[in-house]
């Protein structure tokens, strides 16, 4: 049977199936053609994995959260501003370059505008495109030819139905809206921000550190550990919990309330960045197994070895 | 007995894996032993425990172990990994002087590399009745004190008794094994006390406990006085610990 023979809304499901398809296969392809080994980079970097789920905007957000948190960046009725000599206990580029954008007191959303974190970003970019975790050039290109020639198979598809119904008088209005929504639907399903492999690096966090965001409520604030940073990169700022989430949600407003969509990957609001391909949506005895942890202090959850303290 | 066979959560499982691998990794020569030991040990880890680990070095030798800080760092925040780094010639001496934590060690652990450094060790009974009296007192102050700080507010007491239950059941198998009467798990040893007491409604309390340990909730109207339970528990605890000092006499 031919399928151009077919009249009106019969076409019109052939061609909405004929969309999927093509898509489905583009996608394949681009995946296939993207697809590895998860690379190992050492210990999870809170940054790195922020960029990678989120673009610089959210890389940004998530480095300031941790610098309030650790007491380099403090909050003022003007915006943030860096403490006196912060930046020398800052070791990360990026924090020295969002304490060095703090030298005066400004507001947080200031941030996405400086050029000096901007850069340090980037080469957190560099460094994800090197392990195939964010599309190279290369990729990004091949995703555009996939997505230029399955819009171009069904166009064609179109414009010949076109040309038979304009023959037989038929109207093609419905046709045309399709053969656009064809090019949408190829475009959306072909622009990720990451790469397969960041996809699945991104998953297999989530699963590694799924007991990081259950305990959420419990986390230390004050920097003493890294969890806060790795729970907001990883999930998003919108995983804090607390006073710290209030501080977040203060600061940043549209980010922290993207709520689950925000632990997808997808940040909308002011994340959209400038640069390249990167826009997008107490141990110590005593009390045995206490709640604090492998000490050994005295009973309920006290670090230390021995006395009574509390 | 290996770590797979434990059947522990997938994150908890890698973390592991990954983090004897750094240790090995980093500390060569001077690792001599990591010993998984608490309710993972046994594999009934809950949502919110904290996996602990025994670090057995030879030195603590601060060009070496720096190495290791990362991957500490990473697997505190991914599992709650608590390691406590012991050389090995402290063993003994923290085996006496820690002898309540390390009873509970010795009875429930699992060598995750290297030998085994507990074979052979056990805390003297003296020193055993000693720590006991020492931690269930300080349990018993801590509670007497938290209690009026944090009751009023019903989800800080339940986080109080989700505290409490660790270190109140740790007590109850010591005083037990002391008592010549051991019990299988720290769990059933509180059970076993608590049945002793003369006054009824213990299953209820231990139940609340056991249910604000693995939700981090109780209603409002029973977290406070679980709170006043436990501590009249680790009371008659703390009584019973004094006996057997008076009884050594």
């Amino acid at each position: 049977m031919n399928p151009f023979d077919l009249h009106g809304p019969a076409f019109l499901v052939f061609y909405v199936v004929l969309i999927a398809a093509v898509t489905g296969m583009a996608v394949v392809f681009t995946r296939a053609f993207e697809a590895g080994p998860i690379p190992n980079l050492g210990e999870p970097d809170p940054y790195l994995i922020a960029y990678l789920r989120g673009g610089p905007n959210e890389t940004l957000r998530v480095a300031v959260i941790s610098l309030l948190d650790r007491g380099l960046l403090t909050a003022n009725d003007a915006g943030i501003v860096a403490e006196p000599g912060a930046v020398f206990h800052a070791r990360r580029p990026l924090e020295r370059a969002i304490l060095d954008a703090f030298a005066t007191s400004d507001k947080a959303a200031s941030i996405f505008g400086k050029e000096g974190p901007r850069q340090a970003c980037q080469a957190l970019a560099q460094g994800l495109q090197a392990h195939g975790l964010l599309p190279t050039r290369e990729q990004m290109l091949a995703r555009v030819i996939v997505g230029l020639i399955a819009v171009a198979l069904l166009w064609v598809a179109g414009v010949a139905k076109i040309q038979i119904a304009m023959d037989r008088g038929r109207p093609v209005g419905f046709l045309s809206v399709l053969m656009l929504a064809a090019a949408i639907v190829v475009a959306v399903a072909l622009r990720r921000r990451s790469t397969v492999l960041g996809q699945r690096m991104l998953e297999d966090l989530r699963t590694l550190f799924s007991r990081l965001k259950d305990r959420a409520p419990q986390i230390q604030t004050g920097g003493a550990t890294n969890e806060l940073a790795l729970l907001a990169g990883i999930f998003g700022l919108g995983a804090l919990s607390g006073p710290t989430l209030s501080r977040a949600q203060m600061l940043f407003p549209k980010a922290t309330s993207d709520g689950p969509l925000a632990t997808l990957g997808y940040s909308f609001g002011a994340s959209c960045g400038t640069s390249g391909s990167s826009c997008g949506g107490g141990s110590s005895c005593g009390g045995g197994s206490s709640g604090g942890g492998s000490s050994c202090g005295g009973g309920g959850g006290g670090g230390g070895c021995g006395g009574c303290g509390s | 007995m290996r770590l797979e066979d434990l059947k522990l959560p997938e994150p908890v499982e890698r973390t592991l894996t990954g983090f004897i691998e750094a240790a090995r990794t980093v500390l060569g020569e001077e690792l001599r032993a990591i010993v998984l030991y608490g309710s993972a040990a046994e594999g009934r880890l809950r949502k919110t425990s904290d996996v602990n680990v025994i670090v057995v070095l030879s030195a603590f030798d601060a060009s070496i172990v720096d190495g290791l800080r990362e991957p500490l760092r990473t697997a505190h925040a991914a599992v709650a990994l608590e390691a406590m780094f012991l050389l090995e010639s402290e063993i003994a001496s923290a085996v006496e002087a820690f002898a309540v934590k390390f009873a509970d060690v010795l009875q429930r652990r699992l060598v995750l590399f290297g030998d085994d450094p507990f074979v052979g060790m056990a805390p003297s009974r003296g020193a055993e009745i000693t720590r006991l009296r020492q931690v269930v007192l300080n349990l018993v102050l801590r509670l007497r004190q938290r209690y009026l700080l944090r009751s009023l507010r019903a989800e800080q007491a339940a986080a109080l008794v989700a505290d409490t239950a660790g270190p109140i059941r740790t007590c109850a198998e010591a005083l037990l094994e002391l008592e010549g009467k051991p019990a299988p798990s720290p769990k059933e040893a509180l059970e076993r006390v608590a049945k002793e007491l003369p006054d009824a409604g213990w299953d209820e309390v231990l139940k609340n406990m056991s249910q604000a340990r693995e939700t981090g909730e109780l209603p409002s109207e029973v977290a406070a006085n679980t709170v006043l339970r436990l501590l009249e528990l680790a009371t008659a605890i703390q009584r019973r610990a004094e006996a057997l000092r008076q009884d050594e006499r």
